[in-house]
């Protein structure tokens, strides 16, 4: 086999430069003269009847154009479920939900304007958590719920808080625990938080005379939005354009429709002129979604040899007021509910809950960062109460090739070795020098692991392509409809292109920004789906390319096309090399001396859509929803002061099957930001609420993230099991390194302070306090 | 952005300083004094609040010195905490201003924001009041120089229009054996849950503690009980809590019991740290 000069090389990322040096323009960034400027007004309640709201002193404001109110927009706006009102209509349902917005000559004069617009509320009373949501009589947040509209696949239930309901049942769980010499049943949860992504969101809308509507986005969906503008908004999606650039981090939470419908409604209400709207910190946070909190309750039972016979999982997801993609985070997490092991009979019912909590959209690991921690945390009180080893019990359980998912789907010849990943991370923790140890200064060290897996949430037909059109210097320009959020994502197809080619990847020219206009369509650039599905569709239009030069190149050197090869910028004969051309000479035709051109210009084309997957069973689940699982294990040590809950981090570890390392330099980056992003959520990350349901950290200075100086040491390992299917053999990675850290964190710091860590974030008060109770 | 238009003064002196106050208040311009801005900043955003006129106080001269001069420490009111943290003349300061928010905020927060700024911490006022510092004020009536102790309880007692201009400290106090511990809720760079010093004076322990209570304070009854030799370390730690001069906070950052907790236990150790130093 040939050496691969490109792949599996760590090229620096194309855009590093731009980016550290402060050079690349975000769309935030962008202003014009006739630009104008729009601001929203939010709710300080969480849940209120909006009583009135009075815009009279706010219209006549200096440089005010227009201020809408919920009143003037019918209809509701949704991904698969329309539940919700661009502004706010006759209620408000959560803390900072936007009541009212201002478009002006300037953002300082919208901004100011918001101050004159009064609003009057009748406080309703608050749902403050799954539980309350579902109890009987509870306050109704969507009391028109049987009036929505959402794709099938989607079963909201009027009449309570439920926005969707996905079933798993595989096999017979009652015979399962039957069979289980030791079973564990135990509750799990943690609040909402937020993605936090460098840039703030922003959107701009203009509608010009002939209809056409061209939106500006920091989207991560182009096409999502395209559509759904089109369905929310009865507009021929033919005349509707989004255009994205490069994104400051998106974690999904970009990735469905945001801004858009709002500021497509002020330009229209301001006779199609150009709007903007950027948001502030405080309105990314809160008015615009973060992600999703969680209940569970799982019962699992193990034979006496720690064979997993049986699990009853029941997932309660706090959406928040809105579903967004919350419906379909419950639904992803059903499919994959007991995590990557093999267990024969399976219950499980996920729920979609809607709260008085600002509302929840997509985010890294989309419900299996979420499962992951209650499935972990489980596994470990089971192994515990079972006397095994907790590396040992997951070791035992691991799903391979020939176990069947929670949907019944099998596990093909492109699964993962799971068992390799547990000996890496065994190896890089020391765990067989012992898992606990109590220090001479009082403190314990402890260590955790977990397992973790993922397949692509997405519709069935999820797809993308790829463009590749040449220069005259012979480099490439490559087209595709993937977003660059941070990812890397461009510099690896780069790569792939560059293989396939044989050219260095510096001759290949990624076009930066997507516009739906003229790029290939792409899904969306989430699930962790883009360089699998694009990098098969980039394969295929560089074979179509070739296929093109060596046409051309056929006539000109007078043999047949199948005779030639291409590489390094040449075509030529594979067994007489020196007899050849450039591709430059060919790749917009070829002219002979005489005058006589042939051929013309070589345009690539490729395409991906999505292998033999099927929608679930409404009653047992059953079906191929998944595309390619990626899994891995993950581990933390831990240092604790037991005496006042006080804990660091000192290792952090993970391995992965991730197929194919493109470039190892920027996976390792992934999965590191993804493993920081994981210990955030686990230990420092989350909105506090109050009574009313107000948040309390509704800024940076309250709402805690990791900083450099409080991170692990971290250490990652990539096992290489091929994904027949993939480019080059890879498979998707880049939501892979969050999933199992809260997991691993709260089994290593349970382990040190000798009681069960079941709820999220693992502050050193809520240790301190079950410490308390250990003394008890 | 902060989205509305205000009046910006920059006075070269004290006096300049007070008059355009004086002026902008009496016209009902809603003026405030500005120095480091974070606040200011941050609620202007918010338009929590919309002063008429912010008065610049970082070109006042007199504000703006560090210098050990004779006997004397003065910190000048504008002294950012960045600076306060790299001074040697007082270690005990540097110590606390550097455990303050993060480095870059620290290039803007100043002594005197700190001390009278509206968040309830104030933790740069800790080593002054162990240290019996002097407060020098000015206003209308011209400069005033007080014991910090009589005009500090729970913030700084500032007449209408009145400029905190330094802090002076007897250099005898700058080198006293001290201890610091600072608590959060998870994480350095947050609002203290608890945030005590001990300082070993010439026969006396002094302490005085942020984020406990609902102010800062250095409290006569507490320091009578851990200074009296004739009770244990136990008896000490239990009479203090009894002492405490507020309720213990209990917010998102930390419950009161949890709160209680830490400072007990830090009470503890520093006691025992001081005894070990006197031996």
């Amino acid at each position: 086999m040939e050496e691969q000069k490109h792949i599996g090389i760590s090229l620096p990322r194309k855009d590093g430069e731009d980016k550290v040096r402060g050079k690349l323009r975000y769309l935030g960034d962008r202003q014009s003269p006739q630009m104008l400027h729009a601001a929203i007004k939010t709710s300080p309640h969480a849940h209120a009847l909006i009583i009135k709201v009075d815009t009279t002193a706010a219209l006549e404001a200096p440089g005010v154009r227009a201020v809408l109110t919920g009143e003037d927009i019918p209809g509701n706006i949704g991904i698969y479920l329309g539940d919700k009102p661009p502004l706010a209509r006759r209620k408000v349902r959560h803390y900072g939900e936007p009541v009212a917005a201002v478009v002006a000559d300037s953002e300082a004069e919208a901004k100011a304007a918001l101050t004159l617009i009064n609003v009057e509320y009748k406080p309703l009373p608050v749902v403050r958590s799954p539980s309350e949501s579902l109890v009987e009589n509870a306050p109704l947040l969507h009391e028109d719920m049987g009036t929505y509209s959402h794709i099938p696949a989607i079963f909201p239930e009027p009449g309570s808080n439920v926005a969707n309901r996905t079933r798993i049942r595989k096999g017979d769980v009652e015979s399962g625990f039957k069979a289980s010499e030791t079973v564990i049943e135990e509750l799990f949860s943690f609040p909402p938080g937020d993605h936090v992504a460098m840039e703030t969101r922003a959107s701009t809308a203009e509608i010009l005379d002939d209809g056409q509507v061209i939106i500006h986005s920091t989207t991560q969906a182009p096409f999502v939005v395209r559509s759904l503008l089109g369905a929310s908004f009865n507009l021929p999606t033919g005349k509707i354009t989004v255009i994205t650039a490069p994104l400051g981090g998106g974690f999904g939470g970009k990735a469905g429709i945001q801004l858009e419908g709002l500021v497509y409604l002020l330009s229209k209400a301001v006779d199609g002129r150009l709007v903007r709207l950027v948001n502030s910190r405080e309105n990314d946070l809160i008015s615009s979604p973060g992600r999703t909190g969680l209940e569970a309750k799982i019962r699992l039972g193990c034979s006496k040899d720690g064979k997993l016979q049986a699990a009853e999982i029941n997932y309660c997801f706090d959406s928040g007021a809105y579903a967004d993609y919350a419906v379909n985070i419950s639904r992803a997490a059903a499919i994959a509910c007991t995590g990557p092991y093999a267990v024969p009979n399976v219950w499980c019912d996920s729920t979609c809950v809607y709260t008085n909590h600002p509302f929840a959209t997509a985010y890294r690991g989309f419900g299996h960062i979420e499962l992951t921690f209650a499935i972990e945390r489980a596994v470990d009180l089971l192994a515990e109460k079972a006397g095994i080893d907790p590396l040992e019990f997951r070791m035992i359980n691991v799903i391979r090739k020939g176990d069947t998912t929670p949907t019944q789907s099998l596990m093909d010849d492109n699964t993962g070795n799971l068992r390799k990943c547990l000996d890496n991370v065994s190896a890089m923790l020391e765990w067989d020098r012992g898992s606990r140890q109590k220090m001479a200064d009082g403190k314990v060290r402890a260590k955790g692991v977990s397992c973790f897996w993922k397949a692509p949430a997405m519709p069935t037909n999820a797809d993308g392509g790829a463009i590749l059109t040449f220069n005259e210097d012979g480099t490439v320009n490559l087209h595709c409809g993937a977003i660059e959020i941070g990812q890397g994502l461009k510099t690896a197809l780069a790569q792939v292109l560059a293989e396939k080619l044989g050219i260095h990847p510096d001759l290949i020219h990624v076009i930066d920004e997507v516009n739906t206009r003229s790029a290939p369509h792409d899904w969306a650039t989430a699930a962790s789906r883009s360089l699998f599905m694009i990098g098969r569709a980039l394969i295929e239009a560089a074979d179509d390319a070739i296929r093109q030069i060596k046409q051309t190149a056929s006539i000109v050197l007078r043999c047949p096309p199948e005779d030639l090869q291409v590489s390094e910028g040449r075509v030529f004969l594979a067994d007489e090399p020196e007899t050849g051309l450039p591709v430059a000479d060919v790749a917009l035709g070829y002219m002979f001396p005489e005058g006589n051109a042939v051929q013309g210009q070589v345009i690539g084309v490729g395409r991906y859509i999505s292998r033999r997957l099927t929608a679930i069973d409404p009653e047992s689940g059953t079906g191929r929803p998944a595309l390619e699982w990626t899994m891995g294990a993950q581990g933390v040590e831990v240092e604790l002061d037991p005496s006042d809950g006080t804990y660091r981090v000192l290792k952090a570890v993970c391995s992965m099957d991730v197929g194919k390392v493109i470039n190892p330099f920027l996976a390792h980056g992934q999965v590191v930001g993804g493993m920081s992003m994981g210990l955030g959520f686990a230990g420092w990350e989350s909105f506090t609420l109050n009574r009313q349901g107000r948040v309390m950290n509704d800024s940076l200075r309250n709402y805690k993230i990791l900083r450099y100086g409080e991170e692990p040491a971290y250490q990652v390992e990539f096992v290489e099991t091929p994904q027949r299917d993939g480019p080059y053999g890879a498979r998707g990675l880049g939501e892979q390194g969050v999933l199992g850290m809260p997991g691993a964190l709260a089994g290593a710091l349970a382990r040190a302070i000798g009681r069960p860590l079941n709820q999220l974030p693992l502050t050193p008060q809520k240790i301190w306090e079950a410490g308390k109770e250990a003394a008890k | 952005m902060i989205p509305f238009d205000l009046e910006y003064y920059a006075p070269e002196s004290i006096k300049e300083a007070v008059v355009i106050y004086t002026e902008l208040a009496d016209a009902g311009k809603e003026p405030l004094y500005y120095a480091g801005g974070t606040e200011i900043v941050t609620f202007c955003r918010q338009q929590t609040i919309k002063p008429g006129a912010l008065i610049d106080l970082k070109g006042i001269a007199e504000t703006g010195l560090l210098e050990l001069d004779g006997e004397k420490l003065i910190l000048g009111a504008n002294i950012t905490l960045s600076c306060l943290s790299e001074q040697g003349h007082f270690p005990l300061i540097a110590d606390v201003a550097r455990s303050v928010a993060d480095r870059t905020a620290r290039n803007r927060l100043t002594l005197g924001g700190n001390i009278c700024g509206r968040l309830p911490y104030r933790e740069t006022i800790l080593p002054l009041l162990t240290a019996d510092a002097e407060v020098v004020l000015a206003g209308r009536d011209g400069h005033r120089t007080e014991p910090l102790s009589e005009l500090f309880d729970k913030r700084l007692k500032l007449e209408k229009g009145e400029i905190l201009v330094q802090l002076i400290l007897a250099r005898k106090e700058l080198g006293n054996k001290s201890w610091v511990r600072r608590r959060e809720k998870h994480g350095p760079v947050d609002y203290p849950l608890c945030h005590m010093i001990g300082v070993k004076k010439k026969d006396h322990l002094a302490v005085a503690v942020s984020g406990l209570c609902a102010f800062p304070f250095r409290s006569d009854e507490i320091e009578k009980v851990i200074n009296d030799s004739a009770l244990s370390a136990q008896e000490k730690v239990e009479k203090s809590t009894v002492l405490l001069p507020g309720a213990i906070r209990s917010d998102e950052l930390g419950s009161d019991d949890y709160r209680l907790a830490l400072w007990q236990k830090d009470l503890v150790e520093m006691l025992e740290y001081m005894e070990g130093a006197e031996r």
